[in-house]
């Protein structure tokens, strides 16, 4: 108590305008504050939590008999001198690439055609929608039965339209033909959603600017080329980048269609992933494979910004 | 007197507490989901009115757990000190969860029961752990080859052959061109390349063990002779006489593909006759029912479930006496009947005449021949990390040469072993 300075009649005045400058920097802070508690919780702490496994020997079996040793950079090593990691590492890499391009060239098509004005184009958008909608392992499991070997819809239009190789053809039987059907689906699933944000995107495009080039003879491509594109490229950057994480870690849709299989033909590194923690019940090698994953995706992120967005940086 | 009257008040206060408590505080049990939600509820139902003549004052919650997710559950609910008093635990965790030091020990109250010496085999070797018993059979099912025995007559044979040569011969006959445009239209079996009760047994009947425990710990026994002499009839079944896109099946496309006619022979579990009747009532009179054939030695995989009690329950005693009542024959009967597998105590089925109807007679003919994968908990891990499937795929699909496929199927399996604590 004897510490404390007595306020004086102009120190209340100073005080009261602290505490209001305090308040008005504090004040954002309240604001945020439960958000950023929450994101905190959901996000950092398992992110944290997985890095500190991934350095721990830790199996779901035995963790509950004695504590996880840390064991280093075992796990690490584990995993990079695992063969079929190189081969899931590099079947994902290009699933994700060809999962990214379709998705983002028939998103880019589909917006390019709800931008026209005609009629209906609103019941189209509502269709276009309709994939995105469906569960993923709800679709996924209606795919499977679509790409079936003997009963499926898709062997039947193809050997109708005279292709006789796909009479009883096992989509599944081989790893090309599966990572192609379940990359069908990815895309089947996530192309509304660019659809949707390009389309958005392309309606915020001044007519004006439309119209000057058609005045100087611009073709539809052309248009699209040298106006549509570069004014949406900030948000198709952003599209790409969130298309490359989605399909980076695709999990549900191969695990209905394919496990993984035959063989571990088709294991994505989200199979991989899940394999290692729920299968081997090896909690420590799986955090490892995540956390490799995670600096991947990083290093990407930063390329891709790097080469789309390099005017406005330098 | 005053003070006697408020001496009984208080206790009779106490009293009514204690009672809320055990109220609020029920002996919990966990059954795994079965299909038929209200033949489950109205079994329990009777269970529970049995077990409150013993206990009248404790309640019971029973829940279903589905099979799917039940592992994860169960893992869980250890970790968060939440596990239930007693469970229904299939047949392949049970060593894990043994391992875990998850289990009651029950080895003293199984040898205390009048009727343990007629438990059926394949489930005490999968409840034992280290020589002791940490699961009470409840019940079990195996397999069977089911065929049609419409094709058999007219590929030209009367009778289901009982030797691997002749299995192969007449899955190769009934496999056939039917509508002669150069193709095959229907097969003679379904070599299910994404499931382990069709090809891994094969390895018991050409004489083998999948693995064996050496004083030095669990070894495979995946590179032995008998296993390459299974692997040799399991490729020529399926090179000669099964649909190459089975190299992905599991028993749900074999069924399918036996439902709609394309193969005329499975290998399943009993409650599946009825299911084919009733999508397909055309195989009505055709489906023939026959021992598994074996090299060797019959052997079948049974697999099924136990009743356990976990270390965490503050209640085993009542655990015990409500599995005891579970066990009594007419509960056995009763839930045996309901899911269409065997009570876990052969005495109890040998009375009720399983024997006398001809689809279970030839299941229950092969029980006293059941085994179960090798009951260590590393066995899970194999299952989960697929080292038997990836590689039997890869044999199948001639990726792997059959030998090679073998030798790093073994090598992977001892791995894991190697990991054991």
């Amino acid at each position: 108590m004897g510490n404390k300075p007595t306020p004086q009649l102009s120190g209340i005045d100073a005080s009261q305008t602290v505490w209001a400058r305090l308040g008005r920097t504090l004040y954002p802070y309240g604001y945020i504050g439960p958000a950023l508690i929450a994101v905190l919780a959901v996000v950092l702490y398992p992110l944290l939590q997985s890095i500190v496994t991934s350095f721990k020997d830790y199996n779901l079996i035995y963790a509950q008999l004695m504590t996880p040793d840390f064991i280093g950079f075992q796990n690490y090593l584990t995993i990079l001198s695992d063969g079929h990691f190189w081969y899931s590492l590099r079947i994902t890499s290009f699933f994700t690439i060809g999962c990214v391009a379709g998705t983002i060239l028939v998103g880019l098509a589909i917006a390019l055609l709800l931008d026209q004005d005609f009629k209906g184009a609103y019941i189209i958008g509502a269709c276009v929608l309709l994939p995105w909608i469906i569960p993923r392992v709800a679709s996924a499991i209606l795919w499977q039965w679509m790409f079936d070997s003997q009963f499926g819809i898709i062997n039947y239009v193809l050997t109708a339209i005279g292709l006789e190789h796909f009479d009883q053809f096992a989509w599944f039987g081989d790893a090309t033909t599966a990572l192609i059907a379940v990359a069908i689906v990815v895309i089947w699933q996530s192309f509304p959603f660019i659809a949707v944000s390009l389309t958005a995107g392309l309606k915020t495009i001044s007519t004006e600017l439309y119209e000057a080039a058609e005045i100087d003879g611009a073709n539809f491509l052309q248009k699209v080329r040298y106006i549509s594109i570069p004014m949406v490229k900030h948000l198709l950057t952003t599209l790409i980048i969130i298309s490359t994480i989605w399909d980076f870690r695709v999990f549900d849709q191969m695990h209905v269609m394919t496990g993984g299989g035959p063989a571990g033909s088709t294991e994505l590194l989200g199979i991989y992933t899940w394999r290692k923690a729920f299968g081997l019940m090896e909690m420590g090698e799986a955090s490892a494979v995540a956390v490799i994953m995670f600096l991947i995706v990083l290093v990407v992120t930063a390329i891709y910004l790097k080469v789309f967005l390099k005017e406005e940086v330098l | 007197m005053k003070k006697l009257l408020g001496l009984l008040m208080l206790i009779s206060v106490l009293a009514l507490a204690a009672g809320v408590t055990q109220a609020a505080d029920p002996l919990r049990v966990w059954i795994m989901e079965t299909g038929n939600e209200e033949a489950a509820k109205e079994f329990v139902a009777a269970v529970n009115e049995d077990f409150a003549k013993l206990h009248p004052n404790v309640e019971v919650e029973v829940s279903f757990i589905p099979w799917p997710s039940a592992q994860q559950k169960f893992i869980t609910s250890i970790t968060g000190g939440i596990a239930p008093d007693v469970a229904e635990m299939g047949t392949t965790w049970n060593p894990q969860f043994a391992a875990m030091g998850a289990l009651e020990d029950l080895t003293g109250f199984i040898n205390s029961l009048n009727y343990s010496d007629s438990f059926i085999p394949a489930l005490v070797e999968s409840a034992t752990y280290k020589d002791k018993l940490y699961g009470v059979p409840w019940y079990a099912g195996n397999r069977a080859i089911l065929y049609r025995k419409d094709w058999l007559k007219e590929a030209g044979y009367d009778e289901f052959p009982t030797t691997w040569e002749g299995w192969v011969e007449v899955a190769k006959a009934m496999t056939k061109d039917t509508d002669g445009d150069g193709k095959i239209d229907r097969y003679g079996f379904a070599a299910n390349g994404n499931s382990y009760h069709e090809f891994l047994p094969m390895v018991w009947m050409a004489g083998g063990e999948i693995a064996v425990e050496t004083e030095d710990g669990w070894r495979s026994g995946m590179n032995s002779e008998e296993a390459k002499a299974a692997l040799d009839t399991w490729l020529e079944l399926y090179n000669a006489a099964s649909p190459e896109a089975s190299v992905t099946w599991n028993a749900l496309n074999s069924r399918k593909a036996f439902t709609n006619g394309l193969v005329g022979m499975v290998i399943d579990v009993s409650p599946i006759v009825p299911r084919f009747l009733s999508e397909n009532p055309d195989l009505a009179g055709k489906i023939g029912i026959a021992p598994i054939p074996y090299k060797e030695k019959p052997a079948s995989f049974t697999g099924g479930s136990n009743l356990v009690i976990f270390k965490q329950s503050d209640k085993k005693e009542l655990a015990k006496d409500y599995v005891k009542v579970l066990m009594s024959p007419e509960h056995q009967l009763a839930w045996a009947k309901m899911i269409k597998f065997y009570p876990g105590r052969m005495d109890v089925f040998a009375a009720a005449g399983f024997y006398e109807d001809p689809v279970m007679s030839v299941y229950a003919g092969q029980l006293k021949y059941g085994r179960t994968y090798p009951p260590t908990p590393a066995w899970g891990q194999i299952e989960g990390a697929r080292t038997v499937l990836d590689n039997l795929q890869a044999i199948m699909m001639g990726n792997l040469e059959p030998d090679a496929g073998l030798d790093k199927m073994a090598k992977e399996m001892d791995a894991i072993f190697a990991k054991l604590k």
